[in-house]
Order: structure tokens, then sequence, then C-alpha cells
């Protein structure tokens, strides 16, 4: 739902050898942190690693695999997460990211499971 | 009968932050899509499903401001809250206990609840209603139907129990007649082949002629079947959608079937995707729904509820609003 609007335009930032972004959420109600299920992002074609993702909403920073346990946490609907993960930025002005990301719909539960929906988005923007 | 809206069909410009909560419930009394007024408590309200006294008081002197009347607060059933397991029914009862009580807190008369609650989990519920003085309807949504048997094992449930606080809140989304033309349109310019686009729109008929499936084995091979069709042409993380979309949103059920329910229907989701420029709706048929309502006496509240959100993003949604509520008054003054 409205995966276009995942990666907020002009918001992506390099520190060091840390990249950061914020995400909204593809879907219209707050989810327990328990939903975010994966994070896959790439920077200018560049993955960036999984294991050193973090993820923050709420004053509080997570890495993605704190995250299935916290059905005690959630992430608001109108409230960006800022992801940040290990990537040295190439030298140019313009950069091409995408993210993709994997949530379960708590209320949705099917035969085959809980629903775990996947959305994309990929944006150009200056860091 | 009350006319209104949900907030829900909003989603979009709430989500883009072009209305706060209360400019949006302004901008819907403005444009006269009132005078009901319903909310999904985890959209609107961060926090929930506790409830400060300050929101409360503000959101008491909005309806005040406004003149909007609170119909139906949408809670949720979120069996699969967590990543190990279920939530157990004592855990799922628990759950809803202060969502129920927020719409107490807030005004509203109607709490919508979800199918993961069983019959005798509302039979539990029941103190918990009566406590708050709140009406509970199990929303029937698609996949559901009123004859599955999951909604039938309720019916009967309430039909025993006999208490006015039970019920139903139908969904039209369960009761398609064509797969919405704008979502077509959405997927043509995002590229999607004509072939795929025809395979689905085939499939979503064969189900249609098979019927609204009675089975949770029957929705899962359908899924299935949709999500294999999408990944043969290429439609990679589109597939899941596709699929959600073709078996989960677009319902089978006859019009006719809604009268069983419609004696415990406590609030009605005037589901809609799109409106022509005939002022009907294409998809989905309100002006049979709205006979149906009407020939059983229904007096109550109908949110009108905007889904074609979810890929349109070039229609003004309050104006959509208005042109489905002008088609269900129009039915109602035919009958």
């Amino acid at each position: 739902m409205m995966p276009e609007l995942i990666i907020e335009p002009e918001t992506l930032k390099f520190k060091g050898d840390r990249v950061r972004l914020n995400v909204r959420m593809p879907w219209y109600r707050a989810l327990p942190l328990s939903s975010v299920a994966d994070v896959r992002w790439t920077v200018d074609g560049r993955p960036v690693p999984r294991e050193s993702i973090t993820w923050t909403v709420d004053g509080a920073t997570y890495r993605l695999d704190d995250l299935p346990p916290r059905h005690d946490k959630w992430w608001y609907v109108l409230d960006s997460a800022e992801i940040e993960g290990d990537l040295i930025a190439f030298d140019r002005d313009r950069h091409d990211v995408a993210v993709t990301l994997s949530l379960y719909i708590p209320y949705i539960t099917t035969d085959r499971g809980v629903l775990l929906i996947e959305e994309s988005d990929a944006k150009e923007m200056a860091a | 009968m009350i006319q209104g809206v949900t907030l829900y069909s909003f989603t979009r410009a709430f989500h883009q932050r072009r209305y706060g909560f209360a400019d949006l419930v302004r901008e819907v009394a403005r444009r006269g899509l009132g005078p009901g007024l319903e909310l999904v408590g985890f959209q609107s309200i961060k926090g929930f499903p506790a409830i400060g006294d300050e929101f409360a008081d503000r959101f008491r002197s909005l309806m005040d401001e406004t003149g909007l009347t609170p119909t139906c607060l949408s809670a949720n059933a979120d069996a699969g809250l967590r990543r190990d397991r279920l939530l157990t029914d004592d855990e799922l009862v628990d759950y809803m206990r202060p969502q129920i009580a927020a719409a107490q807190k807030l005004g509203f008369p109607v709490v919508r609840v979800q199918i993961s609650l069983a019959p005798d989990d509302m039979e539990r519920l029941l103190p918990v209603a009566e406590e708050h003085g709140v009406r509970l309807g199990l929303e029937i949504h698609s996949h559901q139907h009123p004859k599955h048997p999951a909604i039938q094992a309720l019916l009967e449930r309430y039909e025993k129990l006999g208490s006015p606080l039970l019920g139903f809140v139908p969904d039209w989304g369960a009761s398609l007649r064509a797969v919405p033309q704008t979502l077509l349109r959405r997927y043509r310019a995002a590229g999607v082949s004509e072939e795929l686009l025809e395979a689905l729109v085939a499939t979503w008929q064969e189900h249609h002629l098979e019927g609204p499936p009675m089975t949770e084995q029957q929705h899962g091979r359908w899924f299935g079947q949709v999500m294999q069709l999408a990944h043969r042409h290429g439609a990679g993380d589109r597939a899941i959608e596709m699929a959600v979309n073709f078996t989960g949103l677009f319902g089978h059920a006859p019009v006719a079937d809604w009268a069983d329910v419609l004696p415990w229907t406590v609030h009605t989701h005037a589901k809609f995707y799109e409106i022509d420029e005939t002022g009907d709706e294409p998809s989905v048929p309100v002006r049979e729904l709205v006979g149906l309502w009407v020939s059983h006496g229904y007096e109550g509240s109908y949110s009108s509820e905007w889904e074609g959100f979810h890929w349109n993003d070039w229609d003004d949604p309050f104006e959509v609003v208005a042109a489905e509520q002008a088609l269900i008054r129009a039915a109602e003054g035919n009958r």
C-alpha cells in the first residue's frame, strides 16, 4: 500500500562510514515493532549490510534482529523511521536509493499464517 | 439513516501530512460529508488505545464545533501481534478491552471488531460492551462473507445470546461485481503487461463463478494461484499485492446473501473503489446493496469507505466520497 511514499525525499545523509535515511510505513495504521520483518536497502546499487542496519522510532534505536520480540512498542503511522547502516559514499551529487520493507500485518491471519507484505520504493536524491 | 464517512478514506492525505487529525475532521464537516464520523483508532490516534483526558476533551470539543457525530470506532483484533505465536483467546480478549473503553471515552456508540474473534470471544466481550455502553460489530470483510462458516457461527451465537450489543459491520467490499477499472489503469501505467492483466481479471471472474470461498483452504488456494500467475508474468514483488487485491479485497458474495445478517447489523462500511461519469460505482453494486438494506428496514449508519486510494492518487478523495454519498442517497430515495 502506497509504496511510493516509503523513501522520504531528500533525507539521505552520509556521516563517516555510515548512511542514514528516513522511511515511512507503506500501511495505514500503527504497527507493533514486531511487524517489521526485514529492511533491504541499497545506495547506488550497493547493499547496506543487514547486520549493520539500525532502526530508530520515537527516540529508541534497535538492531533489526531486536525488533521481532518488541510487540510492546509501536511505529505510529505518521512517524518516520530513521534507518542507518554501514556504507561509504560514492563521490557523486545524486544518489540512487532503493528500500524494500517487509511487514507483518497483525490482524490478517490466514491459512498461510500472518500476512507478510513486501513493498519497495526507489528514489534519486542528493545527500 | 445516518450518512457519514470513515477517515480511512483520506489515508493518503493524512499519511502525507497534508492534514493533521483535527484539520481533517474539520474538512470532512466543511465539505458536508457527515454527520457520521468513523475512525480507525490505530490510524488516527498516536498511542491508541490509551486515550488521555486531554485528547478526549479536544475530540469532544471538535465534535461540538463541527456538528459531526461519532458513529464507529474501528478497533483491531491483532491476533498476529507476536512473532513466536498467535495470541491466545484470553490474550486477544484482553487486547480488545482498552479499545472498547476508548470508544466510550470518545463517545463512539459502536466498536468495529475483527474476524480473529470467535463466538466464545464475542460472548466474553459482551460484559465489556455492557460495562462501557457500546455495541460491538464484527466486520464482515472480504475474503469472508455472510455465508462463510465463521460468520454463520457468530450469527448462531448472537441469536442464542439475543443481545442488542453484539452484531456485525458488513463491508461492501465482500460483494464486488467487477475488478475496479482504476486499478487496471494504475497497473497499466506501471508497465504491467496486458497478458497479466487479462489473466488476473479472468482468474477473478472464474472465482466469481465459483462463488465466495467457504473455507480458508479454498482462499489459500486462490491466493497461491494468483501469486503463481503474477510470478509467471514477472510481476516480482508486486505478486503479493496482486494476490491480496484479487483474492483478499475484491469479494464475490451475491448481494442477497447479506439478508441473513442485516437484522444484526450495527453499522455499515459502504466500501467503494470508484465512481464513473454516470455517477455509478462499476465495481461495487451500491444501488442493489442500499436497496437490500432499505428493504430490511436498516436505519443505522453508513460510512463511505473509499479504498481506491491504495492505487488512485489522482482523484480528490473528498470528491469521490461526496459522489458515493450522492449515489447512496439516490438509491435510498428510489426505494
